[in-house]
């Protein structure tokens, strides 16, 4: 209850924890500043871990954590049909409204052009062509550093590899680990 | 022996919202980090960091028009409301900001904690409380709050509930998520909170609420599902999408 209530320090409690020395989460993948800018649009990707969601009378997007949004034909709501990915490096939050996408991107807030999706689902524009315009998917305005990043796992009561002197890791994998890691949630 | 180390470990994490260091372990992260983007009841969004709160403009959405609250003394958790009235969620309190004559009020409402889950609807504050992954001891609950006087929140009314995990707003009711993957949906009132329909079999983790489409998207451990909201809101599966493993 004191350290609950105080913030005190005390004893690391590590040597006593069996799981510091079972196993931990290791950086997997790590992107620049620059790589943080790489938003490009793709074909259909399998859906992996989801993140945030959103919808408007057209489109159903899913939100794929860290990794971009998946964007699905809803005109159909029964049956939602794939239409293509946006590639977002590092992106947790988003909406989408008058045709522009604000969401997260590392500490980062921007906005940009999404029109291109209407293009492909209405004009039936190829993957590839909408990627060549420049003004499909236009970023509008960036305003930096309005987030601290979560250079961490997303899950708790887990200790990692602490992520020092790098950018923003994306993805993390479990291993065994032989020594402590030096951070905990 | 493990569960009480754990236990330890989370009670500084949650109670320490920077790293702290202990010895050469740090303890990292806090919850604001995954509550740092809320749509507020303005159809605006609240974007929080730790002692800042940011209020987007939807309304020009690509300028990005950003107005921004200070405070100084508060570590906020989760946030609610509208630039109007706004209620923050602090490690122990939930605070009202009148923010037209610029002012705050820490609520009288007992100890809170920082999993608890609050929206607003009207003059009507929502609590779920009995997170027990946050290390409450509350009885879990969702309470109704008149927030016609913010020098006076009055307590409405109360309802047992299984452990919360989300709670989403649709005009003047409100959807939970309970751990147990339960979505029950809530009529408000200036009497308080009742409960109109239960969905034990929904598996939810996370809700959204699209009130103009009368859509419910709902994120569960597999994948998401949409729901179309009937007009009592009785909720109807619409379709499901699974994550790849």
């Amino acid at each position: 209850m004191i350290m609950c209530l105080g913030c005190q320090k005390f004893e690391d409690f590590r040597s006593s924890d069996s799981l510091s020395k079972n196993e931990g989460y290791f950086i997997k993948t790590v992107i620049t500043d620059n790589e943080l800018q790489n938003i490009l649009v793709k074909p259909p990707q399998p859906v992996g871990e989801i993140g945030s969601l959103f919808t408007d009378n057209r489109y159903l997007y899913i939100g794929e954590y860290l990794k971009g949004i998946h964007v699905y034909d809803n005109r159909i709501p029964a049956a939602p049909k794939p239409l293509l990915f946006l590639q977002v490096p590092a992106m947790r939050e988003f909406f989408i409204k008058d045709k522009t996408l604000v969401c997260d991107n590392g500490g980062d807030l921007i906005s940009f052009n999404v029109q291109g999706i209407d293009e492909v689902l209405d004009n039936n524009v190829s993957i590839s062509q909408i990627s060549q315009d420049p003004n499909a998917f236009k970023l509008f305005r960036r305003v930096s550093n309005v987030f601290n990043y979560p250079n961490y796992p997303r899950v708790r009561n887990i200790y990692f590899e602490c992520p020092d002197s790098v950018g923003y890791v994306t993805e993390w994998e479990i291993r065994s680990s032989t020594t402590n890691l030096n951070c905990y949630r | 022996m493990r569960l009480l180390i754990l236990f330890s470990a989370a009670c500084i994490a949650w109670g320490c919202s920077k790293s702290e260091d202990v010895n050469s372990l740090r303890i990292k992260g806090s919850n604001t980090n995954y509550n740092h983007f809320t749509e507020s009841e303005d159809g605006n969004y609240l974007l929080l960091e730790k002692n800042e709160l940011r209020i987007l403009d939807a309304s020009n959405p690509s300028s990005l028009i950003l107005k921004d609250y200070g405070f100084d003394s508060l570590e906020i958790e989760r946030a609610a409301g509208n630039s109007d009235t706004l209620l923050l969620q602090t490690k122990k309190r939930i605070v009202a900001i009148d923010a037209v004559n610029k002012k705050a009020v820490e609520s009288k409402i007992p100890e809170t904690s920082i999993c608890d889950l609050l929206v607003k609807v009207g003059d009507l504050m929502v609590v779920a409380t009995g997170n027990t992954d946050c290390g409450s001891t509350a009885q879990p609950a969702i309470s109704v709050y008149s927030l016609k006087d913010l020098n006076d929140i009055k307590l409405l009314s109360t309802l047992q509930i299984s452990v919360p995990v989300d709670l989403a707003t649709y005009h003047n009711n409100v959807f939970l998520a309970e751990k147990n993957g339960t979505v029950k949906v809530f009529s408000l009132s200036s009497s308080g909170v009742a409960l109109k329909h239960e969905y034990p079999d929904a598996k939810a983790e996370e809700l959204r609420v699209f009130p103009s489409q009368k859509r419910l998207l709902l994120k569960s451990s597999t994948g998401m599902a949409q729901y179309e909201i009937s007009a009592n809101t009785e909720l109807k599966l619409l379709s499901v999408i699974n994550e790849t493993p």
